[in-house]
């Protein structure tokens, strides 16, 4: 599915390059990268070849050493940290690796926290339609400890997506799953990509998710390459 | 607000023990207070209440009672300068039930004719200014030795006898309590004072500066702090709760230390997913408030309750200012103690959240 609307991310020339002593290690080499909204991109690589730093990146929490970051037409590139992490909160949703839920929150806290954070009128019966859609209804309240790791990964699917974010950044979503739970949690975060419009990238060891996704992006030596 | 109640709820075992350690430093440093307080009561009461707002003593007496002379013509030059005065011999020695009785008790002599400038009024109502005969009024205190209103109280040294009158509440002076004779009492019990009557101090409402050489007048408040022992009590009491505090300030700061690094993780999602670093700040402060809240509740209603069980014998002392004095100081402990973790808070990098490394 490609897409002719403006892209929700828009990463342009980025470099990003780690002094280490005297040697300069470049982890990305002018890299570009547009998602627009209702795709979903998967970036697959070797270990240590730049998906993470790459993600970090989309995602604010890292700063590149040159080129130009475009969220949901805002230049985010120069704007200060603490303006990031509102931005973060309203326009981007992340899925962790091993869903890092906060454990001392009910599945429902969990999204009842993020949404306080960002202010938005978001009422309990949206919460609980979106978890009642992700299959959750029946856990409302229990505890991360208490769910099986596609439940969790589930439940940080939901609090990705509950304050409506324009990007969903997902770093290796199925890593701690088997493969048909994996691939279920990657169905899911299709689905939901393609049902409310958002645009989406995860990065990801796991090629048996790749059949989900609308664009494969394989990362070598810093740079990007379309598949 | 909202994550803190639910982690301290989530994790009870943990930040309940912390709870009991400060609940019960918090209860040490109230009981402390307490016997301090009591101790400072019971060690110059009979100067702090009453009347009078300052004492005259002779130069050089370094603001004891025992060390300062003053003739009965001084003391009435004295009065004179101030406008009011009312001349106090004060003696330490011991009384006992009846010449028979083996039992003997410390106790202070405050010899003084009584006036509207000097007067106190007993439990049963009785006042200084009616003590006439051999009736006299004693400190409260001798009724925990077994003294009685109507009962004799004998002098050891002479063997006079007095009649107890009445007990007036918190008279006490370095410890003993205090009984008060006239001065024409005190002259049939003591020779000398019959012979050429002196006496120690001269007490006064006064607030005129005296111009009588060779006196000073002293506040009360540094006639109290220098009666024998007084200041070495109080001390060392005082030196137990500063360090009380500080171990407070050490022992929640290291615990919550620790548990920041533990959760440096979490803090990096949590700020991964758009938590502002105060927010994570105020965090920490709820749950130190919280905890330091709990544990001094608790301690204050045990303290309260405890303080309507002890006995007489035991000066124990504690009141609405106190408690609130200390409950403040260690809400400010409280937050001091959370700076070294906030400190380590602020710099938890968000993209630490992001390929699981810290």
């Amino acid at each position: 599915m490609v897409t002719t609307l403006k892209p929700s991310l828009a990463l342009t020339d980025i470099t990003k390059y780690y002094q280490d002593g005297p040697n300069r290690i470049e982890v990305l080499k002018s890299t570009s990268l547009a998602v627009g909204p209702g795709e979903f991109a998967a970036i697959i690589g070797p270990s240590g070849a730049g998906k993470s730093t790459l993600l970090s990146i989309a995602g604010t929490l890292l700063s590149p050493s040159s080129g130009k970051i475009e969220l949901a037409d805002t230049d985010v590139t120069t704007m200060p940290a603490k303006d990031r992490t509102k931005l973060r909160l309203q326009k981007v949703g992340f899925i962790f690796q091993n869903s890092e839920l906060i454990p001392y929150l009910t599945v429902k806290d969990q999204l009842k926290y993020v949404t306080k954070l960002a202010k938005r009128p978001t009422s309990e019966a949206e919460i609980l339609a979106l978890l009642n859609h992700l299959g959750l209804s029946h856990r409302l309240k229990n505890f991360p400890n208490q769910l099986s790791g596609g439940e969790r990964q589930r439940v940080a699917i939901a609090r990705a997506f509950i304050n409506n974010p324009d990007l969903i950044l997902a770093d290796e979503p199925t890593a701690s799953l088997d493969s048909k739970r994996g691939h279920e949690v990657v169905a899911m975060i299709a689905q939901e990509v393609h049902e409310v419009q958002k645009a989406a990238v995860m990065v990801t060891h796991d090629e048996r998710v790749l059949d989900l996704v609308d664009q494969v992006y394989r990362i070598e030596d810093g740079q990007l390459k379309k598949i | 607000m909202f994550l803190a109640i639910r982690e301290l709820k989530h994790q009870k075992l943990r930040y309940g023990l912390i709870s009991l350690i400060i609940f019960l430093i918090v209860f040490l440093v109230l009981f402390i207070t307490g016997l301090t307080n009591g101790l400072a009561s019971d060690n110059g009461a009979a100067i702090n209440q009453g009347q009078s707002t300052a004492y005259v003593l002779e130069k050089g007496a370094q603001n004891r009672f025992n060390r300062s002379t003053i003739t009965a013509a001084q003391a009435k030059e004295i009065k004179r300068d101030l406008g009011n005065g009312t001349p106090i011999a004060v003696s330490q020695t011991t009384v006992q039930k009846s010449k028979t009785s083996t039992k003997k008790t410390d106790i202070a002599y405050f010899a003084l004719n009584a006036s509207a400038d000097f007067n106190l009024t007993a439990t049963n109502g009785q006042k200084l200014t009616q003590q006439t005969g051999n009736g006299v009024l004693v400190s409260d205190k001798l009724q925990a030795e077994g003294y009685q209103v109507g009962r004799s109280i004998t002098d050891t040294t002479s063997g006079k006898s007095f009649k107890i009158k009445g007990f007036i509440k918190n008279q006490t002076y370095a410890h003993t309590p205090v009984i008060y004779l006239s001065v024409k009492q005190w002259q049939a019990i003591t020779p000398q004072a019959a012979m050429n009557l002196t006496y120690n101090t001269v007490a006064t409402t006064s607030t005129k500066a005296l111009t009588v050489s060779g006196f000073n007048k002293v506040p009360k408040q540094t006639m109290i702090q220098n009666i024998p022992g007084y200041s070495a009590e109080t001390g060392s009491l005082t030196m137990m709760i500063a360090f009380l505090y500080i171990i407070s300030v050490v022992v929640l700061a290291v615990f919550f230390y620790v548990l920041t690094i533990q959760k440096l993780q979490e803090f990096g999602t949590l700020k991964a997913i758009g938590t502002a670093t105060g927010y994570l700040g105020r965090h920490l402060i709820y749950e130190i408030g919280l905890i330091t809240l709990l544990a001094i509740a608790i301690s204050s209603l045990l303290i309260i309750l405890l303080g309507q069980v002890m006995p007489t014998s035991m000066p124990f002392i504690i009141n609405g200012a106190t408690l609130g004095v200390t409950a403040a100081i260690f809400i400010v402990v409280a937050i001091l103690s959370s700076l070294i973790s906030l400190v380590k808070i602020s710099k938890v990098d968000p993209v630490s959240a992001i390929g699981g490394q810290v």
